[in-house]
């Protein structure tokens, strides 16, 4: 197949006026909406569907894919500068971008997500345009077990956000399971531990424990016991800019956090929260600073911004080659198509190719725009740190209790958020961190879910899980990450005594 | 005091309004998310209504949650007698209430009419059996050796299977079913040979069974439908409609009710309405006020038994 | 040496859940259906996992504190409850008016009693910017994405 020239006629598409200002408008909105806790890509683009009656396919399409990928520009902001993620896949990047930030780094910290942001979309554009057949043929082979291994895989990752005492680490990691349990089981339809409330049979939402946690116990903690101290709080020091040493430790990151990116947008295994986690694991394990984890080492940011960037690009693979959502957001682009009577999948390519390849062109122009529109906002938006802490935190509580409410409208969840706030505080006043809270409640019922079908398709025969191919190797190399510490301990201890 | 006020308010504006439209602002109430079924046909129906002037201004309101369960419990709550509020729901809604042991139930508000049903659709990966009787022999030989991916548990899919195990005298509860979520994950599993068999809405497999990457088996609409055999024309007596409908406040007069359902009527039958149909692919499925009712009732009773059968919700 | 109190009611109410974890499995069925992996068994595993952590940490409590945790440098960042006041009210009023009230005065009494709990006593200014932000996510939300944030009492301003 001669990709080259379709291409080429997918950029006369993209750079068509018309199609560069739907882009532009795509990108602007989805900075918007991931900026604000509590508005995903998903709603938004569901609330802008009635548009496909007046706009052509190829304007409307190109602009909810900006909204799309926007969004996860949009997201990093709120996470580092106030430490109140403003989409579920940027909360791994509070952890270290919130510390950069306060140490006078939300300049590069900012830069890094952008730039990293870019570089992964990029990429993974690149990905999207030459490997896609090839990417879906091998996430077709992933079903319940594989997806139960890839869990167990994940879960590895939770000893990088343990934080100094595994003892109150292990503890966060099991108040988010037990969080997740909450709501009706998706096996059986049963509920557990709703105590009969109908508003918690769904379950409890990742952002309103990830705001009550993050934006909430923060607030509270900052009021109740520094407000009497006189606190510098994340001033400015240095430059808005990247140093040179910031793009060596960056550059790293930004093609890993791709990698593993890119492969869990193509796959429907629940987000792209988890490939941000396995980056940033990856990257604590990889630094050559791993003290500064934890204290705002800007490859926790780098890593796992670019990841979640290559993940939304990635559902766009089995999207438009399969005509299968792997996201909510993507879902939504589905029903768009349809709402041209278009239907994605390999015939789309044959017959609506101009219109295919405009899209995926748009990509590569829609990720140089929101590098061009974001890298200039990094100045202003660091400003935002220069408002007086009363007022920013009132700012932020705003904003937080919106996105919450917003969401299902419901005034219950507000006052869930209150308890949940007061969960942070005292997380945060006694040492718990509170990262771990957030991949239990989404790992673990994932985990559970996909063990439970798999052993529902084998009828109760456990070694389903080691029978198949990919789960095995899987489980292998979760035992190797488990056990590789321990043995390295031993020889050095052995090399020493020796 | 400030409640007090509003409800005279309310009260002035009703008065002043009343020898007019009772439709000239509506208030939906869809119980779902923004973004899902509901909502897309509650709000291309109110455009539809819109459009030939059968009412003025919509407002909706999302709700979302537990299967509908937690907006109608706010619509029975917070709009009795209102006479401008109307709720989207359907088939899923029947089962959820049921399953969730809700409180609130379809019987207490006020039918208006069904609008639309989507048919549903078994099918097996490319390599699966060839037809519906060799799956089912395989299902009746060793029913725990054929796993059945959809929707939810307790959902429209999930009734599905129930049903047709229970029209070919076997055990409902033998049927080894795997809930997955929306999103893909069940194509995904099904075009991947995960599961042996898959249901859902016709209109989320069709394109992969043009592109032949699933085999259509059977359709649950009373006849054929592009060209796959209905189940009852194979012999399983069942028929099963993912519908919608919408319904008005309860505690509203008879003369209200009528009103709202002839702004209904005008909105079924409007051009705009017609278009939406086709590009969704819905099916017309209007049928209006008491007859709506009774349908209502009949499925209430088919879903709970079904439910009980699987092991879901009392009877 | 004494056991801090905050760490041993912390100890003591996550073993509390933990409990209360494992023994709401037990209303829910552990097998069942063909994975015979029913929804009472990964909720026994979480409860059991609690009870021993909160075991573990009641055990540091008991033994000279958290480990890590320096209670000594808390004293010197005394707890003020009348700040926590502010900001816990203007949640717990901000749930209780979002409806009736509506989105823009709810989220004002928010975002001054926050302000306040930070010691900033510029009632107007703060009421000021409090409606204007208040306002501006309204329209956003109303007129952007057509989600219908609640008006309230403000209703028969809207254009």
């Amino acid at each position: 197949m001669d990709i080259w020239p379709q291409l080429l006629q997918g950029f006369q598409v993209a750079l068509t006026f018309q199609n560069l200002m739907f882009c532009l408008i795509g990108c602007l909105l989805g900075t918007a909406v991931g900026v604000l806790p509590g508005v995903g890509p998903a709603v938004t683009v569901a609330l802008l569907l009635p548009i496909t009656t007046k706009v052509e396919a190829s304007g409307a399409l190109i602009m909810f894919a900006g909204i799309y990928y926007g969004a996860m520009y949009g997201g990093s902001t709120t996470s580092i500068l106030l430490n109140t993620p403003g989409e579920s896949a940027t909360i791994v990047t509070a952890m270290e971008g919130n510390q950069m930030a306060k140490r006078g780094r939300a300049g590069p910290a900012l830069a890094t997500s952008a730039i990293g942001s870019f570089v992964a979309g990029t990429i993974a554009t690149v990905g999207l345009t030459f490997l896609s057949p090839y990417v879906v043929e091998l996430g077709l082979k992933f079903g319940p077990p594989e997806y139960f291994a890839l869990m167990v895989l994940a879960f590895t990752t939770v000893s990088a956000v343990l934080g100094e005492s595994t003892l109150r680490g292990l503890c966060s990691l099991f108040l988010g399971l037990a969080i997740g349990l909450v709501g009706i089981d998706n096996q059986t339809g049963q509920a557990r531990f709703a105590f009969d409330v109908p508003q918690l049979l769904d379950g409890i939402e990742v952002v309103t424990i990830a705001v009550g946690l993050f934006a909430v116990g923060e607030t509270i903690y900052a009021a109740s016991k520094l407000g009497s101290v006189e606190e510098k709080l994340e001033q400015m020091t240095g430059s808005v800019w990247m140093k040179w040493e910031d793009w060596k430790r960056s550059i790293g990151p930004w093609i890993r956090g791709t990698l593993i990116g890119f492969p869990f947008g193509t796959i429907p295994a629940g987000g792209a929260e988890i490939p941000t986690f396995l980056s940033y694991a990856m990257e604590k394990k990889l630094c050559k600073h791993p003290e500064e984890f934890g204290k705002g080492a800007i490859e926790g940011v780098a890593g796992p911004e670019a990841a979640n960037n290559a993940s939304s690009t990635g559902t766009m693979v089995p999207l438009l080659t399969l005509g299968l959502p792997t996201s909510a957001t993507a879902a939504i682009l589905l029903s768009a198509f349809q709402q041209y009577g278009l239907q994605p999948g390999p015939l789309l390519f044959e017959t609506n190719s101009a219109l295919v390849w405009g899209l995926i062109a748009s990509f590569y122009v829609g990720n140089v725009m929101l590098l061009v529109l974001n890298l200039p906002l990094v100045g202003l938006w660091v400003k935002l740190l220069a408002i007086p802490k009363p007022q920013l935190y009132a700012g932020i509580l705003v904003f937080a209790t919106m996105g919450v409410y917003g969401m299902r409208q419901s005034a219950f969840d507000v006052f869930l958020l209150y308890a949940i706030g007061l969960g942070g505080f005292l997380m945060r006043r006694y040492g718990f961190p509170a990262a771990p809270v957030i991949v239990g409640m989404i790992l673990g019922p994932l985990a559970e879910e996909q063990m439970r079908r798999s052993l529902s398709i084998s009828q109760g025969d456990w070694m389903i899980f080691v029978t198949h191919g990919i789960s095995a190797l899987l489980l292998g190399l979760t035992l190797v990450i488990l056990i590789a510490p321990l043995v390295a301990r031993q020889l050095k201890k052995k090399n020493a005594q020796g | 005091m400030i409640a007090r006020t509003r409800a005279a308010l309310a009260a002035a504006a009703f008065a002043f309004t009343l020898p007019a439209l009772a439709v000239d602002n509506v208030k939906m109430l869809i119980p779902a998310n923004p973004g899902g079924g509901w909502d897309t046909t509650g709000r291309e129906f109110a455009k539809a209504m819109q459009s030939v002037g059968a009412v003025k201004n919509v407002q909706y309101d999302n709700k979302g949650g537990a299967a509908g369960a937690i907006g109608i419990a706010q619509f029975v709550n917070s709009s009795k007698g209102d006479p401008n509020a109307v709720m989207m729901g359907g088939l899923v809604m029947v089962g959820g209430l049921i399953t969730n042991k809700s409180a609130v139930q379809l019987n207490q508000v006020t039918p208006l009419a069904r609008l639309t049903s989507e048919w549903e659709v078994i099918v097996v990966p490319a390599s699966g059996p060839k037809t519906l009787k060799e799956l089912l022999d395989k299902f009746k030989a060793n029913p725990g050796s054929v796993s059945w991916g959809g929707g939810s548990a307790g959902g429209t899919d999930h009734i599905l299977a129930g049903l047709i195990a229970k029209a070919i005298g076997a055990d409902p509860t033998k049927v080894n079913y795997v809930p997955f979520k929306g999103g893909g994950e069940a194509v995904s599993a099904i075009i991947g040979g995960h599961v042996t068999a898959g249901v859902s809405g016709l209109s989320e497999f069709a394109q992969h069974i043009k592109s032949g990457k699933m085999r259509a088996l059977a359709v649950s609409s009373p006849k054929a439908l592009d060209g796959i055999p209905s189940l009852k024309e194979q012999g399983v007596d069942v028929e099963l409609a993912n519908w919608r409908g919408i319904w008005g406040a309860p505690g509203i007069t008879k003369a209200q009710r009528d009103e709202l359902i002839a702004a209904v009527e005008k909105g079924v039958k409007s051009p705009a309405w017609k278009e939406s149909l086709k590009k969704n692919e819905w099916e017309d499925f209007y049928q209006p006020g008491d007859a709506f009712g009774k349908f209502i009732d009949d499925e209430n009773k088919r879903i709970a038994d079904i439910l009980a059968a699987l092991g879901l919700g009392k009877k | 040496m004494k056991a801090p109190a905050g760490q041993l009611a912390l100890s003591i109410g996550i073993l509390a859940i933990g409990i209360l974890i494992l023994g709401g499995s037990f209303f829910l069925p552990a097998g069942g259906g063909y994975a015979q992996v029913g929804p009472g068994v990964v909720p026994k595993f979480v409860g059991v996992g609690l009870i021993l952590l909160g075991a573990g940490l009641l055990r540091e409590a008991l033994t000279g504190g958290y480990r890590g945790v320096d209670e000594e440098a808390e004293k010197h960042l005394p707890m003020d409850w009348r700040a926590f006041a502010w900001v816990s009210g203007g949640i717990i009023i901000y749930g209780l008016l979002v409806e009736s009230a509506g989105f823009v005065i709810a989220s004002t009494i928010l975002y001054v009693g926050v302000a306040r709990s930070f010691g900033s006593r510029r009632w107007i200014l703060n009421g000021v910017v409090g409606v204007l932000l208040a306002a501006f996510v309204f329209g956003i939300f109303n007129y952007g994405l057509g989600l219908t944030l609640p008006p309230g009492v403000l209703k028969p301003l809207l254009p």
